[in-house]
């Protein structure tokens, strides 16, 4: 027999009925839910997310390593305090001349939609200027260039795409196996519509190359590594929760972390964010650790979290983690079933409810 | 061990023991003088936790505490450290202490630091080391030593693409060590010389033993450790170099923070392939007296595409290491110390490629 309650609202004598209609969704639901499917997707969206880091660290770290052109980098994740589509990263030559960057490890067959984002990432860093000026600059934003950084397999499709719609996007093309990155111009088959340029092809590198000539040059078969940034400031909460990873201890058979652990390694990705966000940032992480079963308190000890593991090494924990936070999401979609199947057995039982009660209702009456 | 309290440089503490080796072997069973030699960084002080005692003796000092030894009794270890010579670079670290003490309270207290590394001997300048001591000493035997298999170093015609290790006890070690050299294509690691004057044992991880307390003897030892030398202060000045700073830079009227980073690079000499890549991260986690976790692996399938994050777990020291079939570049964090580096080179030397060069990553400039 099924467990489960009905709702408040639904009169004792349908409890039978409820239950009944509820276990028969709840068997088709579950007979239908793919579970290893599902498994695996999850799987594929923490590498794809810890693709989406490394790709980042690669964009940034020439900028980390020296300064081409000036370019410094500034900020991870910029406007995303805003709540607003924000790039991934801020590259600021402290004289007004910015680079927003968007990293994308792989690209959707639509790569249009792709661009349309970036198109709207665009506006709003127009629409925050003063903001950005203000709060990241210190001076007037006097000039900004916008790139579309990916891995060399989809760059030449992803310039191809940009160009054809005669966009002002650059695209950084990292190869993997090397290690380095390039800037990709793949001209179009067709010109763009209403593109009146005497010169298409000048007019075309115009908009794939940066302006200023030396940076263009900088960025030729660019050596890059990752490691300049390990925890971005807005990202896939899986992804976030390494900050447990690399900021707990093990003494023993236990392994615990502090809130000032998991404060020292969000700042060490958010630098220049302000302490409150720092803090929330910290605080949602620990809310999910425990979530997942990952972190709980520890009373009466000497630390905040333990940190809840078979293992003590690093490699052991951050197995735990992906572990938990996917039983943790299969466990939230059967959840969703569930939630599903009792407003199934509720409109069922509702239903059954009219018809059955109609002669009644005329018994009564007469 | 015993020594009368006075001033004494490394030197001359060794010549005090020399003199009167009755006192200072007193407690133990066996005349035995050990050196741990190691890096230093410039402010380096014999500084230790309160669990132990230390004792001003001039340049050196006496370090000492208690433990409990595997018959469940407490005894209590203590070792002499100091300047190697005037300079604070190297390290000299002397005990007459068993293995078990050694293991158990000198070694761990030592190992995690971040301003020591242990000198690590490359083994080409171990070779060297070697015929510096068959030069000195023409009848000295071999008594015992361990080979490893390194193919940089030696052709091997026996199944030359097994990895191997070879200990060897036996009066005829040193015809056994070309022998199985050139069949076997293994190197000596670990060497131990007898002759009626000399007992001496050398290691390539930094560990020399004294057997006979003779001063030619310790001549002899500092004048191989006079041989690498060279070679380990230039890896200190290298990996010291590699690190990760923040700096405030005036951007209009703010002052942001920019990371501003020194990376490394070692260079192979031959190709870094995938397969390397596993053995290394399986050979460093099983490794003896080092302890690097690998996370965030990224290992593509087919061509080489390699980078993880590296904790040196006992300094919780972390850097990043990115890979081509060329190349290892090592981004350092802020938390990243010079004997990470060191002990982390040295793997690659050992495990992967025995020829591999550290540098520092080359900015590349505008045409």
């Amino acid at each position: 027999m099924v467990n489960i309650d009905p709702p408040d609202d639904l009169p004792d004598h349908h409890t039978k009925d409820y239950r009944g209609a509820y276990q028969e969704c709840i068997i088709s639901k579950k007979a239908d839910f793919d579970k290893e499917g599902y498994k695996e997707d999850l799987e594929a969206f923490i590498d794809q997310e810890e693709e989406h880091r490394r790709l980042i660290n690669f964009c940034i770290f020439p900028f980390a390593e020296s300064s081409p052109q000036g370019y410094r980098f500034i900020r991870a994740d910029p406007l995303q305090e805003c709540g607003v589509k924000n790039f991934d990263f801020l590259l600021h030559d402290l004289e007004g001349r910015v680079i927003f960057g968007e990293a994308k490890a792989s690209l959707p067959t639509n790569v249009g939609s792709v661009i349309n984002d970036i198109v709207k990432q665009r506006e709003e860093v127009e629409n925050n200027r003063e903001y950005i000026e203000s709060n990241y600059l210190g001076k007037s934003m006097d000039f900004a260039e916008f790139v579309l950084a990916t891995y060399d397999n989809h760059a030449s499709k992803a310039s191809r795409k940009i160009l054809s719609r005669g966009e002002n996007i650059k695209v950084w093309s990292v190869n993997r196996t090397d290690k380095e990155i390039n800037l990709i111009k793949s001209l179009p088959d067709e010109m763009p519509d209403g593109f009146s340029s005497e010169n298409p092809i000048e007019e075309l590198s115009r908009l794939a190359t940066h302006s200023i000539g030396k940076l263009n040059s900088e960025l030729e078969n660019r050596d890059t590594a990752t490691g300049t940034i390990s925890i971005l400031p807005k990202t896939a909460d899986v992804d976030q929760l390494r900050v447990i990873t690399r900021g707990y201890s093990s003494e023993g058979r236990n392994t615990y972390i502090n809130q000032r652990d998991i404060y020292r390694e969000v700042e060490s990705g958010a630098r220049n964010y302000e302490r409150a966000q720092i803090e929330e940032i910290s605080d949602s992480i620990v809310d999910l650790g425990k979530e997942i079963g990952l972190l709980c308190d520890w009373d009466d000890a000497e630390a905040d979290y333990k940190v809840v593991s078979q293992y003590t090494s690093r490699q052991g924990i951050e197995k735990t983690l992906k572990k938990k936070w996917v039983k943790y999401k299969i466990e939230q979609e059967y959840q969703k079933l569930q939630q599903k199947c009792r407003e199934y057995a509720r409109e069922k039982v509702g239903e059954q409810k009219q018809i059955s009660d109609f002669p009644t209702l005329g018994n009564d009456t007469e | 061990m015993k020594i009368e309290p006075d001033d004494y440089t490394l030197k001359e503490l060794c010549q005090e023991v020399i003199d009167h080796p009755e006192e200072a072997f007193e407690p133990y069973h066996i005349n035995q003088l050990k050196f741990y030699f190691y890096i230093a960084e410039d402010n380096w002080s014999a500084e230790f936790s309160d669990r132990f005692e230390t004792q001003d003796y001039g340049d050196m000092t006496r370090v000492s505490t208690k433990y409990t030894n595997r018959m469940g009794y407490e005894d209590r270890a203590d070792f002499f450290i100091g300047p190697y010579e005037d300079d604070d670079e190297i390290i000299a670290v002397l005990t007459a202490e068993t293995q078990e003490a050694i293991d158990q309270v000198l070694l761990p207290s030592l190992n995690s630091r971040n301003d020591l590394s242990l000198m690590p001997i490359m083994l080409e300048d171990f070779q060297r080391m070697n015929e510096i001591v068959l030069e000195r000493h023409e009848n000295v035997r071999i008594t015992e030593f361990k080979s490893e298999r390194v193919r940089d170093m030696a052709d091997a015609d026996i199944r030359p693409t097994v990895d191997r290790s070879i200990e060897y006890k036996g009066r005829d070690g040193r015809e056994a060590i070309e022998e199985l050299r050139s069949s076997y294509g293994v190197v000596p690691v670990r060497i131990q010389y007898e002759q009626q004057d000399l007992g001496l044992k050398i290691d390539s991880a930094g560990k020399f033993t004294l057997k006979k307390i003779r001063l030619a003897n310790f001549d002899l030892l500092f004048e191989l450790v006079e041989e690498v030398i060279e070679n380990v202060l230039d890896l200190k000045d290298l990996t010291q170099k590699i690190r990760f700073t923040e700096e405030e830079v005036k951007s209009g009227n703010l002052s942001i923070t920019v990371p501003n980073i020194e990376a490394g690079e070692i260079a192979f000499d031959r190709e870094f392939t995938r397969v390397m890549a596993e053995d290394f991260v399986e050979g460093t986690i099983n490794r003896d007296r080092v302890d690097f976790s690998f996370t965030d692996v990224k290992m593509q399938a087919g061509s080489l595409d390699f980078s993880a994050q590296v904790v040196d777990e006992r300094r919780d020291s972390f850097f990043n290491i990115s890979a081509t079939s060329e190349e290892m570049r090592i981004v350092p964090e802020r938390s990243c110390s010079f004997p990470s580096l060191v002990e982390f080179y040295f793997c690659i030397l050992q495990l992967v490629d025995g020829r591999a060069e550290l540098q520092l990553h080359e900015v590349q400039t505008a045409a």
